[in-house]
């Protein structure tokens, strides 16, 4: 699975996602012991992960322009 | 062709994986050096799914039953054969063994601190990329221990409850957003099976907090705890 596939793949899992998903989502995809290059999700993922953990949570809609703007370079 | 390994997690050595991976396929134990890893044979890697986040995490729960120190894999490593995961972990056999100790018996909580900028602190700069270091392993070790400091002070919304948890939290990582009104990510090692004191023990705490919200998950594998790539 090629990163921009992946990244778009937890795109879609965040869309619908609860809370206990946010949080599986930010531990395996964000934290764990990286074994091979392959697997990093990029910077720009990562800040994705948090952008919708923050609007999800609570329901901020503001948080949710443009979250690629954030993304870190 | 051979089929690749599936990492689950790093264990220390004599560490048992009796149950079966996300595929369903028999999980074994590779041994390498001071440390070992569980693996299943597989492909490549599953995709990103609910469903195959849930099944990563649980066979790492399973394997933390049988192993006192864990550190789980980052979802999705793929290797070749058991010697392309000696060579990918050996050159860390240090951070990994530091990181091995420090986990032993613990598991992580994971508390989400909400606020808005203008009640608490001013709006923090977020942790500023850090520049990669080419350095060894015993030095990036150190660096990112730096850091971790450096970031655990970034948190200043939880200097309010941080006596009454010092009894139970071993560690701290700390991560800071830029998504108000989520200001923070903060994960706490502590004991296993002191989760519910814990949570408790937050709860009691964070009136104290003011306009500051936190809300805490757990307990986790130690996720949080692996050593910090530089990758």
């Amino acid at each position: 699975m090629s990163p921009s596939a992946r990244e778009q793949a937890v795109e879609t899992i965040l869309e619908t996602a609860d809370g206990s998903l946010l949080d599986l989502v930010d531990n395996l995809l964000n934290k764990g012991v990286v074994v091979t290059g392959e697997v990093m999700l990029g910077l720009a993922g990562v800040d994705l992960v948090y952008v919708r953990l923050s609007a999800l949570l609570c329901a901020a809609d503001r948080v949710f322009a443009d979250t690629r703007k954030d993304a870190r370079p | 062709m051979t089929p690749g390994l599936y990492v689950y997690a790093v264990l220390a050595t004599g560490a048992r994986a009796d149950g079966t991976g996300l595929a369903g396929e028999p999980l074994r134990i590779v041994p390498c050096g001071d440390f070992a890893a569980a693996v299943g044979e597989m492909d490549d890697a599953p995709a990103v799914e609910a469903r195959t986040l849930r099944a990563h995490d649980s066979v790492v729960r399973a394997l933390a039953q049988s192993a006192e120190a864990i550190l789980p894999a980052r979802f999705g490593c793929v290797v070749k054969d058991e010697i392309a995961l000696r060579d990918a972990l050996q050159p860390r056999a240090r951070e990994l063994g530091d990181a091995l100790r420090l986990v032993r018996g613990c598991e992580q909580m994971t508390v989400r601190v909400y606020g808005r900028d203008a009640a608490g602190a001013p709006a923090a700069e977020p942790a500023a990329d850090e520049p990669m270091t080419p350095a060894g392993p015993g030095t990036d070790y150190l660096v990112s221990r730096q850091r971790e400091r450096r970031r655990a002070r970034e948190v200043p919304e939880l200097d309010p409850i941080r006596s009454a948890l010092s009894m139970l939290v071993r560690e701290e990582r700390a991560q800071r957003h830029r998504t108000p009104p989520l200001l923070a990510s903060v994960y706490h090692l502590i004991g296993r099976g002191q989760a519910a004191v814990y949570q408790e023990t937050l709860t009691r705490a964070a009136a104290a907090l003011g306009a500051v919200r936190v809300s805490a998950s757990g307990p986790w594998p130690p996720y949080a705890f692996t050593p910090e790539t530089l990758v």
